[in-house]
């Protein structure tokens, strides 16, 4: 077929397999539809990456470590509910760092006197305001505490008075 | 031969005509020369689109002094092209594909959309050196000019026509041999 083949006849044939090789018109307009998708992308329109659509539809194996956190952190949340429902016993109300009354009290004689907020809540370990609270109380407190103390010693020299006065008619 | 420089700098500007102007101009010598490749019709759509996709995508950063649209995306094609080449790795014979593995182009002949003759020519351009084939393909295939080939491969134009030349004469010489 090729055996006496021209350089004329080499040309012509690369002119036919040109020409086979030519894109259709179909696929023209395929590619400039694309060409406008993308163009609509590289403007900012959000496009989901096959990464993305990978994680979004990952499952957990049921046996990973994270899963069987997962499954032991539920059955310890079961137990406190069983444990607590049955007992009747209550979690303390107060957390670290807050100051109860029995404390306010027990530091009144500190809180009465002139040291300042700042250095009490040092000593207290608690807030500021946490120690202004309980300062407020302990202060009713010592009032309460005085007056007490004012009605018994108004008592005492009552009664010292009685007896003063009694030795003196006797 | 169209000058770009203006064309590429309305494209960079956001003008899409100027940008659909490069792309009805050098799509069909792209597409060719990446046909004549891979000789599969909507592999060539599909990695020519991805050219021109790249070429849209980083206009910005492409310099016209430093070489021309038609070289830049030629640069892209091969480059894709070798990117599929590795992609596509050997798998290992099944079962009955010994005998047809065994006598080459055949399965490629009854398999390609195109016809025996222009298959058997593609086929032969395999066998010719690398440089006298870019130019016979750019030139006879993409039909770009001497001009335009000598500025894309960095040959002077006589280098050119030298390599057409031998090429031709290589190519007639394969074809001769396989008959």
């Amino acid at each position: 077929m090729y055996k006496e083949l021209q350089d004329n006849d080499i040309v012509d044939l690369l002119a036919k397999t040109s020409s086979e090789l030519a894109p259709s018109e179909a696929s023209l307009s395929k590619l400039l539809s694309n060409l406008e998708q993308g163009a609509t992308q590289s403007r900012g329109v959000a496009k989901t990456t096959p990464i993305q659509t990978a994680r979004s539809t990952r499952t957990i194996p049921r046996n990973s470590p994270y899963m069987r956190f997962v499954s032991a952190f539920g059955g310890v949340v079961a137990i406190c509910f069983i444990y607590f429902g049955v007992t009747g016993n209550t979690i303390p109300s107060t957390t670290p760092g807050t100051v109860t009354q029995n404390e306010a009290i027990s530091t009144s004689a500190e809180l009465a006197s002139n040291v300042s907020i700042q250095a009490t809540a040092k000593n207290m370990g608690a807030r500021s305001t946490q120690a202004m609270v309980a300062k407020k109380a302990a202060s009713s407190e010592v009032t309460e505490l005085s007056a007490l103390l004012e009605t018994e010693l108004a008592a005492e020299v009552s009664a010292d008075t009685s007896l003063l006065a009694l030795s003196d008619t006797l | 031969v169209i000058d770009y420089t203006d064309i590429i700098e309305k494209a960079k500007a956001g003008d899409q005509n100027a940008f659909g102007l490069v792309y009805t101009e050098l799509y069909t010598p792209v597409f060719k020369y990446i046909y004549a490749r891979s000789r599969d019709k909507e592999l060539s759509e599909n990695i020519t689109n991805d050219v021109f996709m790249r070429f849209y995508t980083s206009i910005d950063i492409y310099k016209t002094q430093k070489e021309t649209p038609l070289s830049y995306l030629f640069t892209i094609a091969r480059n894709l092209l070798i990117n599929y080449a590795k992609k596509k790795r050997p798998r290992p014979l099944e079962d009955g594909e010994l005998e047809t593995a065994a006598s080459p182009g055949l399965n490629q002949l009854e398999s390609s959309e195109l016809a025996g003759d222009v298959t058997e020519m593609l086929e032969a351009l395999t066998y010719i050196q690398r440089d006298q084939r870019e130019v016979i393909e750019l030139k006879y295939l993409s039909e770009l000019s001497n001009k335009e080939i000598a500025e894309m491969l960095g040959k002077s134009e006589a280098n050119v026509r030298q390599l057409e030349s031998r090429g031709l004469r290589k190519l007639r010489e394969q074809l001769e041999k396989h008959v």
